[in-house]
């Protein structure tokens, strides 16, 4: 037990343990470095804060995909840059569609400029150009039900002779046939460069769909080429073309220096003066290369940003928290210290959350005054402030605000918060004090984030004796159980398919019901009637009274309690990166962001 | 002195009650004793309903800790709930979380390891092939699966852990039995006509408990460790309040500065860590039989 | 020896059947249905079952069971139903990484550890142990993720020591795994040492050990003739069966520092329900497993001249 024993074990161990704790030094880890940046070519470095499903424009239809893929393919139409609100202007297309026969019938003019990018699928590796047999192709194969499962809907029973073609593709079986074999009537190719396109009645969703990443063009060598391995060798017309891709849904970008689109040459009212027109009318992309790693936590993410190795984040609750702020007259602002270097950017979303009630609850069914007094007591605003740092609006019906017929449009308000009115009416329905009310169940996914908003919505309802459970489960169960009604209370969102109201006043229709959407069961057959007329009938005054009436419908019977959309913030550094207003509908940011590669390289002055 | 190493006891003094006496001695013991004690009385005084209700708002939200009020002392959370009374409620989370689960998995164990080791051949073979099924499964992929049948919650969460967890101590229970079913004083008593649930029971089984201890204070402290993880991929407990929960959110709020929830939980943690595994140590010791 | 050698590989396949079943049954009734995760918002009750149609979970039990051993006997677990990528790249690739991240950290940590075991031992009784203990029970009483949190805040943030997040394939990105490596040994050093040094000190009572002393060897000598080279049976026992999980990495880990391993991909396999990534995971871990249980077994023989493997 001597001291001079000590010395025999003690190289060992120390060297072990000195050798353990210098090796870091030793990398000569220069980490405040910008990571590859050589000064010279401009590259886009943007953090994703989750990975998409997949890279082939049909099989996708989450958000985190869509943002790859309309870099790497196009649509015959898009939406304006910089235009607010949105408008829809030709991509593939040559100009917007003429319509004929009432409306039915979309003539639509290619342009005859677009190549698809080079690649080993095509002879000799290079790309082909670009025509109509691609379009009638691409819709083919957008309806392929053994390909596209989830986005069909969309435009199902729109476009004539396409449901069956998808039927007759489903009886054959999976792989047994070409979509040669699948001739649409309502899908023709009047000559190489103009698509017909016959539908079942006048509408403007299947021009609006056809805007999305989910009908791109893709070529139909490089798909037969690779098979159901398309999605890792995703080829298209695209401004950029994938260069690298892992796992983790890390993406590479290189640009495509063919590209046929070019900076927009007028904008919005006060766009100029932000200099958002000064590239106008230069080839797109801008932008060499577009680097988008995944990071999962929001740590991370903000901790490699403030070391300038992030050209743009989105900031979550807390990563809000920590880099800016809202101002006591509603602006966002980045924090005092960032604010050398960091701009903010801050964009309405079309997504819209709301309450629903199960109204196969017996309490909650048979009571209107129970939902009118909860109707009464929500604290929307409150929860926008405390939970989600103000970055929400408050909704009086299901339509965001980014859209049309919206409930400032029609002037319709949602019931004020009122306690004291509230408490009579839990007196009138003879709940005095949430006497005789049994617990309800909250149901929601597990999680920081939901355990929070569900906390919020607990205290609020307390307030009147309502009482609430939480019951949290996996994503796939709370799917489950929303569809089978098997809760009391959740909230649910939506997100735009395509900007026309109409995509949310349908989701509380009977159809809907079985459809699974209309996760409270509720049931109104004026409703319903109306929200069929909304499908047919042009936008304008007529279709706005409709809106109107099934606003004034849904308050009076109180199924759901409006809550809020959401408007999306995140930081950009100020000194090198322009250009950049953020683009919600469509994701086209990449293509127009032009960088000062000398200032990138220098990096941050915090 | 017996021939093979198992020591017995001057008449009149109990393999307990000269434990007790040893562990008496050590004054770092009964400190931990007291503090184990405290959270045990906590976890009670939870469940009758006599702590401070954690609901409460006490001040705005986030709020750092200050001297004036009890409720202040660990601050305030993104409610404005005190962190202290938080924790408090915890503690009855925990300390259900860890007894509940070792009385699953400590008779599990020692049963299933004392007739495989007793019993020997195919029943052996049996509890063997158990074991090793269950411990070939990651432990994180067997507990959400099981979470999925049972559903959230205490109940689900205990018999998820207990069942997973009792292998270990059904090891060493059955490599025990094993050693010492061949020693003398076994055959003697057989010889002697004792059956063999007696000769399990009274004789070997006492010289295991050692063992057994120790195993439950670190299953204890596995448990409320194994809430942590658990919540954070979203099936820990759900009611109330719980350290995993208040762990959980600490990515949140470290992130803007707010550390004192993380601390207090963190101490909170480490005190009762540290009670269980001193006196797991020191019961060891004071039981083990062949250390008289 | 090649006798007992075959007979234990012979009995992994009840065990292999056991987990199989298992797994089969756990995640065919009761785990979350893949179908529905891969649909969302826009589920119908048609759509979910063409999906589930055209990934074969319409077929009778029996015949997905037996479909299930094909795969094992193949090594070919198809595709992931999330993703669509092939599964044995993604296994070998992954499998690699989370080596990566778990191996170094491992084997380094394990020497240290007995080191630092040996060395409480010596000290046994004294303030140097008593501090010691401290110091364990306060690392193992810190969450893993608060760990993760702060260190990754304070070493590679503000410190500038370590990268913040990143990895890249092959040696050039060692300087990104510095920082997990260093966590993760940090996590282990309590549990280990205690372990160890438990085992250490449970060998330092035996008979043999007062035999050594009374005949006048050295605390030295005892130490390492003695005590260790008989610690490292059950040192052995702990640690090697410890390698097949070291394939798993740890998906805290590996969301906190974007590592591709297997830890994030399990964990999220089971709550997306990708029932090919499961099975494939968790059956290449009880090969694992039964396979170095047994390497463990044999090194015992060889260690051991005691030990007669039965």
């Amino acid at each position: 037990m001597t001291p001079k024993n000590l010395p025999q074990i003690f190289p060992l161990w120390l060297f072990l343990v000195l050798s353990a704790c210098l090796g870091p030094w030793f990398s000569a880890c220069s980490c405040s470095s910008h990571g590859g940046l050589d000064g010279k070519t401009k590259i886009l470095r943007k953090v994703l804060s989750a990975k998409g499903k997949s890279l082939d424009p049909h099989q996708q239809f989450d958000a985190e995909s869509a943002d790859i893929v309309v870099l790497l393919f196009d649509s015959l139409f898009t939406t304006h840059y910089l235009k607010r609100p949105i408008e829809f202007i030709p991509n593939l297309a040559e100009s917007m569609p003429t319509f004929s026969d009432a409306g039915k019938t979309m003539t639509i003019k290619l342009r005859k400029d677009v190549r698809f990018q080079d690649g080993d699928c095509f002879p000799d590796g290079i790309g082909r150009a670009f025509n109509a047999s691609d379009v009638i192709y691409s819709f083919t194969r957008f309806s392929d039900p053994f390909i596209n499962a989830n986005s069909y809907s969309l435009i199902e029973g729109l476009v004539v002779g396409l449901d069956a073609a998808r039927k007759a593709m489903e009886t054959r079986g999976e792989g047994a046939y070409s979509y040669d074999e699948f001739p649409v009537e309502g899908l023709k190719a009047l000559d190489d460069h103009t698509v017909q396109v016959k539908l079942t009645r006048a509408t403007m969703v299947p021009m609006q769909v056809m805007a999305k990443t989910i009908m791109s063009i893709v070529p139909r060598e490089c798909v037969q080429k690779y098979g159901v391995d398309f999605q890792f060798h995703p080829l298209g017309t695209g401004a950029f073309k994938l260069k690298y891709t892992n796992r983790l849904g890390d993406v590479w970008l290189v640009k495509n220096s063919n590209y046929h689109l070019s900076y927009p040459v007028e904008g919005e009212p006060g766009d100029l003066e932000k200099g958002l027109l000064e590239d106008a009318g230069k080839r797109l992309p801008l932008v060499d290369e577009v680097y988008a790693p995944v990071i999962q936590e929001s740590q991370p993410a903000v901790l490699k940003f403030l070391r300038g190795y992030f050209d743009w984040i989105g900031l979550d609750a807390d990563a809000f928290q920590r880099l800016a702020k809202k101002t006591d007259d509603g602006e966002f602002r980045v924090l005092d210290e960032f604010k050398e270097d960091v701009a903010l950017y801050a964009a309405r979303d079309s997504t819209s959350y709301w309450l629903v009630f199960n109204l196969k609850n017996s309490a909650l069914g048979k009571n209107l005054k129970l939902r009118q007094a909860i109707a009464m007591t929500i604290n929307r605003q409150g929860f926008i402030d405390d939970i989600i740092n103000g970055r929400g609006v408050v909704l009086d019906t299901v339509v965001p605000l980014t859209l049309s017929s919206n409930h400032r449009d029609l002037n319709v308000e949602w019931y004020k918060r009122d306690l004291a009115e509230a408490k009579k009416l839990m007196r009138e329905a003879g709940f005095e004090g949430g006497k005789g009310l049994p617990e309800f169940r909250y149901l929601s996914t597990a999680g920081s984030m939901p355990q929070r908003m569900f906390e919020y919505h607990r205290r609020t309802l307390a307030e009147i004796g309502v009482r609430l459970k939480m019951e949290s489960v996996s994503y796939s169960s709370y799917l489950q159980k929303m569809d089978s009604g098997d809760f009391d209370l959740i909230t649910t969102g939506w997100g735009a398919d395509y900007p026309d109201p109409e995509n949310f006043t349908s989701l509380l229709t009977t159809y809907a019901r079985t459809q699974g959407q209309n996760y409270g069961s509720w049931s109104n057959a004026r409703y319903d009637m109306l929200s069929d007329k909304t499908k047919v009938i042009p936008p304008g005054a007529a279709r706005n009274e409709l809106f109107r009436e099934m606003a004034l419908l849904v308050k009076e019977e109180v199924p759901i309690v409006p809550l809020y959309s959401v408007i999306r913030v995140g930081l950009y550094p100020k000194n090198w990166v322009r250009n950049f207003k953020r683009d919600l509908e469509s994701s086209r940011d990449a293509l127009h962001i032009d960088i000062d590669v000398k200032r990138q390289k220098e990096g941050f002055s915090l | 002195m017996a021939l093979d190493g198992v020591k017995k006891l001057p008449k009149g003094d109990t393999l307990a009650r000269r434990a007790w006496r040893r562990l008496r001695g050590s004054r770092l013991n009964l400190v931990c004793f007291a503090i184990i004690a405290s959270y045990l009385v906590l976890a009670v005084l939870g469940y009758a309903g006599h702590i401070p209700d954690f609901q409460q708002q006490v001040a705005p939200k986030f709020s750092p800790p200050e001297w004036s009020k009890p409720a202040l002392w660990l601050g305030t959370d993104v409610f404005g709930r005190s962190i202290l009374f938080k924790l408090f409620a915890g503690a009855k989370t925990a300390m259900t979380l860890g007894l509940l689960v070792t009385c699953i998995s400590l008779p599990v164990g020692l049963f299933m390891g004392s007739v495989a080791g007793y019993y020997g051949g195919k029943i052996d073979g049996l509890v063997q092939w158990i074991y090793s099924v269950i411990v070939s499964v990651p432990y994180i992929l067997l507990i959400i699966a099981i979470s999925y049948i049972l559903g959230k919650g205490m109940l689900a969460i205990c018999i998820a852990m207990g069942v997973v967890g009792w292998v270990g101590l059904c090891r060493m229970t059955r490599a025990e039995f094993m050693k010492l079913r061949e020693r003398e004083f076994v055959l003697a008593s057989r010889l002697l006509g004792a059956g063999d649930a007696r000769l399990i029971f009274r004789h070997i089984l006492p010289n295991v408990m050692h063992i057994a201890i120790v195993a439950a204070s670190m299953e204890i402290m596995g448990a409320i460790k194994a809430e942590v993880i658990l919540t954070y991929l979203g099936v820990g407990v759900q009611d109330g309040a719980s350290w995993g929960q208040m762990i959980s959110d600490a990515p949140g709020e470290l992130m803007i500065g707010v550390w004192w929830p993380t601390v207090g939980v963190s101490i909170t943690l480490f005190l009762i860590v540290f009670a269980l595994n001193k006196v797991g140590d020191a019961l060891r010791d004071a039981l083990d039989p062949r250390l008289v | 020896m090649i006798q007992y050698i075959v007979r234990r590989l012979f009995q992994m396949i009840p065990i292999l059947v056991g987990v199989t079943l298992l797994i089969f049954f756990l995640f065919t009734f009761f785990g979350e249905d893949p179908a529905r995760v891969a649909l969302g918002s826009h589920a119908t009750p048609a759509k979910i079952a063409a999906l589930r149609a055209k990934w074969g979970l319409d077929k009778p039990l029996i015949e997905q069971y037996l479909q299930f051993w094909r795969e094992i006997l193949t090594a070919d677990f198809g595709r992931s139903f999330v993703s669509g990528e092939k599964l044995s790249t993604v296994f070998k690739q992954g499998a690699f990484v989370s080596l990566s991240v778990t191996l170094p950290p491992f084997v380094l940590g394990t020497i240290l550890n007995i080191a630092v075991a040996m060395l409480v031992s010596w000290y046994r009784g004294g303030v140097f142990e008593r501090f010691m203990s401290v110091i364990f029970t306060a690392c193992m009483s810190v969450s893993y993720l608060v760990y993760v949190i702060l260190l990754q805040y304070f070493l590679a943030y503000k410190l500038d020591i370590f990268e913040i997040n990143g990895f890249i394939p092959g040696m050039k990105g060692v300087a990104f795994l510095f920082l997990p490596w260093v966590i993760t040994m940090i996590v282990q050093f309590g549990p280990d040492v205690r372990l160890y040094r438990s085992i250490l000190l449970e060998e330092a009572k035996a008979d043999y050990v007062r035999t050594a002393r009374a005949k006048g060897l050295s605390e030295t000598k005892v130490m390492f003739k003695h005590v260790l080279k008989n610690a490292m049976i059950p040192v052995i026992t702990y640690t090697v069966v410890e390698v097949p999980f070291l394939v798993m990495g740890s998906f805290v880990l590996e969301k906190y520092f974007s590592i591709p391993g297997l830890g994030d991909l399990l964990v999220s396999s089971v709550n997306t329900g990708d029932f090919p990534v499961i099975k494939g995971v968790t059956i290449m871990i009880a090969v694992a497993y039964s396979v170095f249980n047994l390497v463990t077994d044999v090194l015992y023989a060889a260690v051991d001249p005691r030990v007669k493997l039965s």
